[in-house]
This record gives structure tokens, sequence and C-alpha cells, in this order.
């Protein structure tokens, strides 16, 4: 055997290998799960649509590390007792009505007959108990622990000074589960979509972030759909439920979340047929225009830039009113790429549905005037009246934001524009994600961008985020005016004037103290299959939902 | 033989022992905790550094982890809460299959182009062979592959671009992998083929009448293969441990992207854990192709 010969073996060898490898990977289609199998229709046309989900770490668990993974999961899988309907009312799933007391502390919720899991066994209260007391653990890893702080005692035993036995949660039989807060919460309902609020088997889910949750055998679901395939990090494939509570309204037969980590990619896959449901971005605004395949949707999050109130001269009210004032916030929308950003002087996503009024629906930002309004001419007065006229004498501030897109088009033209009407420099350092969270958190800059998208349909999400003792503020706000308001406004019990009282709180902070910069509000770009209907738009994150959608041929 | 292996192999731990120390300290450096994300309370932070032993001195946790590692256990993704070796084992077969088909797609189509710009008399032909060896060359991964998305995809709709669910949905990766290292393979190809083409014994082969396909294969590139071994090794190990602009595009569930992902959530032991890995499959894979030129070049000599 000549020695070439020998290379050519070594050639088959590796494409042997190769193939090998290729046929393992076929093998490793997973069963389908037992759970409900048997009773799901088989033959004909099955109704299955494919959704585009962004892989991500976290747990299906909804007292775990849960993440954006497991929203879109428990989107499908998981009913809460109720959640927000487009207009604002409450749409009763597992709970067929609930009973307040006067001062908003006892909530009683009745279930509905019926109520299941995928696997046929019922659900009770002791479900939604088990995902809560889980989520009471600080080593749970859960983001959303601190929602179950306005359950009764449920703060101290996170610290670990009370008894989990003492959560102030019931269940009298097993149909009414009672939960009651440590004080009154006018938006209690609204919080019932967090994990922290949503049910895990009390038998099978005992083990928090354990692996129960991806297998099909031991993830049960009440919600429309169960899971039936989890491929980790490719996709998860859920079927229709034939023990869900409210099975009439389910018309597809599965859905299928399909991982895809690039955007591109996805609006690609999206025109080769691959997905029905992406989200995109503005890339595809020209392209789809007056098309039904585009949909577009203002999401709750706000853009906003934090001045470190302990450093000088930014402790100074004059000077952050300077800063704050001197920005055209059009110019940073069109920097940051028109079409997914809008300009916007309000803390609060502008989209919010507010109850002012005896509730019209009408938007939190189109009720009230702007708040902040481009204004050089008084901007330089201000300078000059903190002692710095025309700039001069004005330190060098670094200006600390992750090195996304976005955040550098929004730090640009901040600094372009301070510099041109107010002749001030601000240095820009663009920082790794990680690196600049902790810097944050650690209150190490001057200037630094932030980021908040509404974890639920209320104001407060915003609002209660800058006290002396919130965990978020990590700029050192510190305004009583501002908490005095807050407080108020948590004791206010009707609606109407809860939420004048919560215009102003916002007011005093971002107008009155200038406490940080509000600058741009997200929009949510979506391409969808024109064949999909009854597409459900939740308030709380005014995103759409699939779980009712119907598909025409 | 033997004696030179078993020093390598020995080099080869030494190199692994260094790599993990280092490794194991660099991630520390980096600024920011594995737990840190917008939504979590300092306390909770704390709660699990605790519980993953994170809060004791680094030397300790350095020992210990040396300690698991010989006996195979590279720990949990902190993120994922997921064994890291089960995190390789999932991600391995995919990044394998795209990787060797790359390898070998590279290396067919890259000695074969070499060896047709070497020989050839058109020069409009080899015009063609140069533009595309620069651009392979100089063109970076995404843009190949974000243009094979859109052109294949998105415009001609002729091929998947989502995951590696059918034998089709491997073509576009496969070529977006191999499509720089042809380029380079075809170019050192074309370079030693030439030179070796000059040589007394191809006139003598060819006075001998021997066939032309004969003397290409047999005596020209026989000779002229040397670079193009030595460059498998580096080739093989990148291919092979995966490309996350690739894997990601191509939503391909790959321990390359999973590398850069867990870099970026600081998940210190999945980095560890893949710098190990990757790095035994580059040590080997240098070792291996140090074998094979000996093999083919008996002048190399392995023992000193």
């Amino acid at each position: 055997m000549t020695r070439f010969a020998k290379l050519l073996s070594v050639f088959l060898i590796l494409s042997l290998l190769a193939l090998s490898l290729a046929a393992c990977g076929g093998a490793q289609a997973p069963e389908t799960s037992p759970a409900g199998a048997a009773a799901s229709p088989s033959g004909g046309g099955e109704r299955e649509i494919t959704i585009r989900m962004e892989p991500e770490t976290g747990t299906l668990d909804p007292a775990g590390n849960s993440s954006i993974t497991y929203w879109g999961y428990a989107a499908y899988a998981l009913a809460p007792l109720v959640e927000l309907a487009p207009d604002g009312s409450y749409d009763y799933i597992i709970a067929e009505s609930c009973d307040i007391n006067e001062d908003n502390t006892v909530f009683t919720f009745h279930f509905r007959e019926g109520a299941a899991w995928s696997d046929g066994s019922p659900c009770t209260p002791a479900d939604y108990i088990n995902t809560m007391k889980r989520a009471l653990d600080p080593a749970c890893g859960s983001g959303y622990s601190d929602f179950l702080f306005k359950v009764k005692n449920g703060k101290a035993i996170y610290e670990g000074s009370a008894d989990p036995d003492t959560l102030g949660v019931s269940a009298p039989d097993d149909k009414t589960l009672v939960i009651t807060l440590e004080e009154p919460c006018q938006y209690f309902l609204d919080l019932l979509f967090l994990p922290v609020f949503y049910p895990s088997h009390a038998e099978k889910a005992t083990e928090t972030n354990g692996d129960w949750c991806f297998d099909p055998a031991r993830s049960l679901a009440n919600g429309p759909f169960y899971l039936a395939e989890y491929v980790p990090e490719q996709y998860i494939l859920l079927k229709k439920n034939p023990y869900y509570v409210q099975k009439e309204r389910i018309s597809l037969d599965s859905i299928k979340l399909l991982a895809i980590a690039d955007t591109q990619s996805a609006i690609s896959a999206y025109k080769t047929g691959e997905v029905d449901v992406t989200s995109a971005d503005y890339t595809v605004l020209a392209e789809y225009e007056g098309e039904d395949d585009l949909v577009i949707l203002p999401s709750m999050t706000s853009y906003y830039t934090l001045l470190n109130w302990d450093r000088e001269p930014l402790s100074n009210p004059l000077v952050r009113e300077a800063l704050s004032i001197s920005i055209d916030r059009d110019a940073i929308a069109a920097s940051a790429g028109k079409g997914s950003y809008e300009p916007t002087s309000f803390f609060v996503a502008r989209y919010m549905t507010s109850k002012l009024g005896g509730g019209e629906g009408k938007k939190w930002g189109e009720e009230v005037d702007p708040l902040l309004a481009l204004n050089i001419e008084r901007a330089q007065q201000l300078l000059a009246e903190a002692g710095y006229p025309g700039g001069e004498g004005f330190p060098e501030l670094s200006f600390k934001y992750p090195a996304m897109e976005v955040e550098a088009a929004i730090a640009q033209s901040m600094q372009a524009q301070w510099k041109q009407n107010l002749g001030i420099t601000v240095n820009l350092e663009a920082q790794e994600y990680q690196v600049n969270i902790s810097d944050r958190r650690a209150g190490d800059f001057d200037i630094c961008r932030m980021r908040w998208t509404a974890d639920y349909a209320d104001p407060t999400t915003f609002l209660s985020m800058y006290t002396a003792s919130a965990s978020y503020n990590d700029s050192g706000v510190a305004s009583a005016k501002y908490e005095e308001l807050l407080a108020l406004s948590e004791r206010e019990g009707e609606p109407s004037k809860r939420f004048q009282l919560l215009h102003d709180t916002e007011k005093v902070l971002v107008a009155e103290e200038f406490a940080f910069i509000p600058t741009l509000a997200g929009i949510g770009v979506t391409l969808r299959s024109p064949k999909l209907g009854n597409i459900v738009i939740n308030p709380s994150r005014n995103t759409p939902f699939y779980k009712y959608a119907t598909l025409a041929d | 033989m033997l004696k030179t292996i078993l020093k390598r192999v020995l080099v080869g731990v030494a190199t692994m022992f260094v790599l993990i120390t280092v490794t194991f300290f660099l991630v520390r450096l980096m600024p920011g905790s594995p737990f840190e994300a917008e939504n979590v309370s300092a306390q909770m932070i704390a709660s699990l550094e605790k519980e993953y032993g994170l809060d004791q001195p680094l030397l300790n946790q350095y020992l210990l982890y040396l300690e698991k590692v010989l006996h195979g256990d590279l720990g949990i993704s902190y993120k994922k809460n997921i064994s890291v070796v089960t995190l390789i084992g999932r991600g391995m077969p995919a990044t394998m299959q795209i990787g060797l088909l790359a390898f070998l797609l590279a290396a067919v189509v890259g000695i074969g182009l070499g060896i047709w710009q070497a020989s050839t008399k058109s020069g409009f032909i080899r015009g063609l062979l140069v533009s595309y060896a620069t651009l392979g060359v100089s063109l970076p991964g995404f843009v190949t592959a974000l243009l094979l998305i859109v052109v294949f995809g998105a415009w001609l709709q002729a091929l998947p671009v989502v995951g590696l669910t059918s034998p089709k949905h491997y073509i576009l990766p496969v070529i977006a992998q191999a499509f720089g290292p042809i380029a380079t393979i075809s170019r050192l190809v074309k370079s030693s083929y030439s030179e070796a083409m000059q040589m007394d014994y191809v006139t003598m082969a060819r006075a001998k009448g021997l066939r032309p396909w004969q003397i290409s294969l047999k005596h020209i590139l026989k000779n002229a293969i040397l670079p193009v071994i030595t460059y498998f090794g580096p080739a093989i190990a990148f291919l092979l441990t995966g490309s996350f602009v690739v894997e990601s595009l191509f939503s391909i569930p790959g321990i390359g992207k999973e590398f850069v992902s867990a870099i970026s959530n600081r998940d210190y032991t999945l980095v560890l854990g893949l710098s190990i890995f990757i790095g035994g499959v580059i040590i080997v894979a240098n070792l291996v192709v140090d074998l094979l030129c000996a093999v083919v070049d008996p002048r190399i000599k392995l023992n000193d």
C-alpha cells in the first residue's frame, strides 16, 4: 500500500465517522409524551404553527430562574388564575371568580369546576401555593420572588426570619384559594401573570430548577397546550391539552416554538416559511409596508439615562435639569433607527392602559402633556446659574453603556447635543453587557444607560423603582416629595384618583427632581403569517399571544 | 516512535494543566458575577454564590476544581443547572457533524481547486480561481453565512436555514463553514503543486508515458501535500470546535454557540469545561497531524 493510499484511507475513516455521527443525530428524536397523547385527535389536517423563540438559558419552572424561554412556554402551557384581556378587563381562566375584601388585602379565588392538569389530575390551590413557597427560597434564582413580598409574611420568609408555613395563603377546600396581603394593593390581580403566581404540580414539581420541567412525562400543563417534546436549544413542541378547562377556545392542534438566535436568520426563516411568526426589527419595515404580515406594537420598554446623584456636579438639580432639557429626543430616535424607537419624555411606558377618569382605556402618555421639552436657552441659563457659564469649568463626565447598537446611538446623540448646546464634554465608555450591569449596580458611573420593561400592567412597575430603599435605585435618587406621593397613591382606593396621583409622582421624579432622563420608548416589530386569526394582544407586556389563534387554509 | 508519542502525550497533559490554571483565574478576573442579572436581588446573588461555593477563597475553589476535573467531573453550569459534561455531550454531535463534513468538503474541493489552478493553461480560469481564493480568505464568516442565507433561503427559497432536522439542512452551514478553509487549502496546494510540477521526477514520469492523472496524484500531489497536512491540524481543530457565527446564524445547537454565551453569562464552569474540551481536541489534532506527516514523508523524524 502506498503512502498516498494510506492518506486516502484516513479520509474514508473520517467520512465514515461523520456519517455515523449524523446517524446518531437522527436517532435522537425524542418520543412523544404519554400525557394526554391518547386523547389528542389524530389524522386529518394537523393545524400546527411555528413560532420563533429566542434561545435562552433558564428553566421552565415558574418558581425557578425563569427567563425568556419560560415566558414563551408558559404563555401556552400554564394557566394563571386570572389574566388581563386586551380591553383591560379580567379574563378568568382557572378561577371563575374572585372576592376581594374592602381594603384590598384579602383575595379569595373560586376555582372552576373541571380545572385539571394534562394528565387529568385536578388542578387545585395547592399547585399555586407550591410555586409560591418554593419561590421564597433565595436559592431558587427567580427574579420575581420580590413580588411575593406583597403576600403576608413573604418578605420575612425570604429573609429567613419566619417559618414558610406562616405565608399568607390558605386553601379552605379544594376549590378555594385565599391570599392575604401585607398591605392593600389595588393592582394585585394584574400581578398574577408573573411566574411566581403560576401553578406547578404540587406532587410532581417539588424540586426547584429540577430537570422535571423539561421532561414531557413529568412536566404537566394546566394551560391550552402541553409539552410534547423538548429538544434543548432547538425547539419545544406543544400539543392541544384535552383537559384544559376552557378547551372550547383552542383552535390549533399544536404549536412549535423554534429557537433562532439571530434576528436576520429569523427573518429569512419567515421568508422560507420555516416559521409563521417571528419578532423582527426595523429592517423589514420598508419591505412589508402595508402588508398583513407586518404587526407593529409599542413595547412596554422605556430607555432612560441615569445621572449619579452622589457625584459632583450631577448632585446639583440645576445641572440635572439643564442636561434633561438640552436634548432633542427626535434626533435621538432618528439615530437609533426610525420605526423601532419613539421619542418620549415619560418614564412610565407611554402605552400602558390608564385608569384615569374611570378607565376609558386611554393610554398613559396620551392623557397628559409631555413632561420635558427642548429648551436650549433655559438650559444654558441653568448651567450658568450652577456656576458653569457656557460649560466653562464643567468637569468631563463619563457615560457608560453596554456595547449595543441602540445604546451606542442614544449615547452618541446625547453626547453630541450636550457638546453643541451646552459646551460640555462627555466621554463615551462602551462596555461589555455584564460589566455595565456590574458597574451600574455598584453605583460606579457618572452617567449610565438604563432600560426597563414593565413587569406588570401598572405604572408602579416603573414608579416604585427609585425610592431610597428600592434595590434598583443605583443612582442615589433621594426625593421625599416623590416618596410621599407614591405612598399616597398606594393608599388611594379609587382608581381614577390613584392614577392622578401616579401621574403627579412621575412628574415630580422626571420634571421636578430631574432624577434621570427618559429618552426613547421601544416598538415591537413582528412578522406573522396572514393566515393566522384571533390573535390576542396581552396588555401586560403588549405582546401578541397565539394560544387561541386560528389558522385559515 | 512509541516513546515519542508518549512524550508528546505527556507534553499535552502539561499543556492542559496550564490551560486549566490560566483559564480558571482569567475568567475570575472578568468583572461581574454569573448570577447578576437585571432583576435579581443582592441577597439572591449571595445565596446562589454560597450554594455553588463561590464564597470560598479562590485557591480553595481552584484546588477543589482540579480534584473534580481529575475525576472527570467538570461541574454544573450555573446558568443552566445542567452538568457541563452533559452540555458538551449534547452540543458535540451537531458541531462534529458540521465540522467533519466541512473538513471533508474543504479538503476535497480545496485540493481539487489547487491542482486545477496549478495545472490549467487558461488564464481566465486561473484568474477566477485566484479571485475565489482571495475572496474566501478575506471574507469574514458571518458575511458568507448571511449571503448564503439570503440568496438560497430568502430569495431562491431553495434550502432551509434553521436547525439540522433533515439532510437538506446541512448544505448551507457546511458550505459556510468550508468556504474559508477551501480557499486556504487551494492556495497551499497550488503553490506547492506548481513547485513540484517543475521537478525532474515529474518530467521523468511524463517521459515514461504515464497517464496524466497518475502523474498528478501519485507523483506530484504526494510530494506537494505536506504543507497542506500541516494546515489540517489547526483546520480540523477549528472546524470541530464549532463556529459561533455559523452555529448562531443557522440556529445549530452546537458547542461554539454555547461557548460565547457562556462567556457573556460568566458561566465559569461552562467556560472552563469547554476550554478543556476544545484544548484537548486541538492537542490531539496536532498530534495526529504530526504523526501523519511522518507517515507521508519518511524524511521527517519524530524522535527528537
